[in-house]
């Protein structure tokens, strides 16, 4: 789905009638919902608290349509929303739910020809999620604004509310957390 | 793993977008047929609390110097009087400054107004016909007609600026200041 095919029901769904038009309402969910659920599966690495998520995002992002002002993108206004739902997410996992270990879930891992393959692919998307999930949330968020949705540091520091430095200062930690857990791992491995 | 590399790897793993389940949209549904979005305010969130905060503060402050204003305007006069009444003969000779034992103290409600009592007797001479009251009241409390009799008023400033009834400093202060008109002049021939 292009942005320009979005844009309509956008805007018709900001005039405040999101709750009362479900078809507007429903073609920004299905313009929206596979980034907004894949962003908060790598994010909480669960597929459960995942479509929560990705629940509460698009409730909030309906009924609150109308605090959208369009002073920047509609994706880094979601993308906010979204960042600030996982954070949440995860602050309410570790005060209620200590014991819950991360899932790896097998949805992440590729679907090869070969069988040798698909595991290899399967234990290299593990490995990579489970480097993710070591990171702490505040250096999680810029690596999977920056790789998943290609976002510019300046657009990172507008969804997370941060310098473009501080996004840069981040993402090299993360950077060096990740190669560090990566090590055997090559692309095309 | 040096930088290249693990930029490859991550985008081809981070890339890949996951289908989020369709049944979502009937929760999404569900939820939002619970939590309808309320009227729009006039004005927006992150000023909201500042647009309560201000009239209550405002209100507060302006309740404050009102009551301040109020209290000083209506300060109570805490010039007290003391009545001496049933003024026996024996008095001039047999109370004096010195030795005045104040042998009762009670609030009488006077006129509907509270009043503290003392009485006094002469040394040696206990009998209630001999005793000496002592009424202290604001100076806004006017006694009844018939009840001033032989009542001397002995008018007295009180050390407080908000007196409304006889506090303890100014019942020390009617003693002192009836004491010292009993020792100048005795009550007999006032």
């Amino acid at each position: 789905m292009t942005t320009a095919s979005v844009e309509p029901s956008l805007s018709r769904v900001a005039e405040g009638r999101g709750a009362d038009d479900p078809e507007s309402a429903f073609l920004l969910f299905t313009s929206y919902k596979d980034r907004v659920y894949s962003f908060a599966l790598r994010f909480v690495g669960d597929k459960t608290r995942a479509a929560d998520i990705t629940q509460d995002v698009f409730v909030k992002l309906l009924t609150r349509l109308g605090d959208y002002r369009g002073d920047s993108r509609f994706e880094t206004w979601l993308y906010r929303i979204v960042a600030n739902a996982c954070i949440d997410d995860l602050r309410r996992a570790k005060r209620w739910l200590p014991w819950l270990a991360t899932e790896n879930h097998p949805a992440l891992a590729a679907n090869g020809d070969f069988a040798y393959q698909r595991i290899e692919n399967r234990q290299r998307s593990e490995a990579v999620q489970r480097a993710i999930s070591n990171l702490s949330p505040s250096l999680r968020a810029p690596i999977l604004l920056r790789y998943m949705e290609d976002l510019s540091y300046e657009e990172i520091g507008e969804v997370l509310s941060i310098s473009p430095g501080t996004v840069a200062s981040r993402l090299n930690r993360a950077h060096r957390a990740l190669a560090k857990q990566l090590d055997g791992f090559r692309e095309g491995f | 793993m040096n930088p290249q590399e693990l930029e490859r790897l991550l985008r081809s793993e981070l890339t890949r977008r996951e289908s989020a389940p369709v049944e979502l949209w009937s929760g999404i549904r569900q939820a939002m047929s619970r939590e309808r979005p309320g009227p729009r305010l006039w004005i927006s969130r992150r000023w909201l609390p500042w647009a309560v905060a201000v009239p209550l503060l405002a209100t507060l402050i302006f309740g404050a110097v009102s009551v301040v204003q109020s209290i000083s305007r209506n300060r109570v006069e805490a010039a007290l009087q003391a009545y001496v009444s049933r003024v026996p003969d024996t008095a001039p000779t047999t109370i004096t400054a010195a030795g005045l034992p104040v042998t009762a103290e009670r609030t009488a409600m006077i006129a509907g107004q509270p009043v503290t009592q003392l009485v006094f007797y002469p040394e040696g001479n206990r009998t209630p016909e001999s005793g000496v009251s002592l009424f202290i009241f604001n100076s806004r409390f006017r006694l009844p007609a018939g009840r001033s009799g032989s009542m001397q008023m002995v008018p007295f400033q009180c050390s407080k600026q908000v007196c409304l009834a006889a506090c303890r400093r100014c019942t020390e202060q009617a003693i002192k200041t009836v004491v010292a008109s009993f020792a100048s002049a005795p009550l007999s021939q006032q």
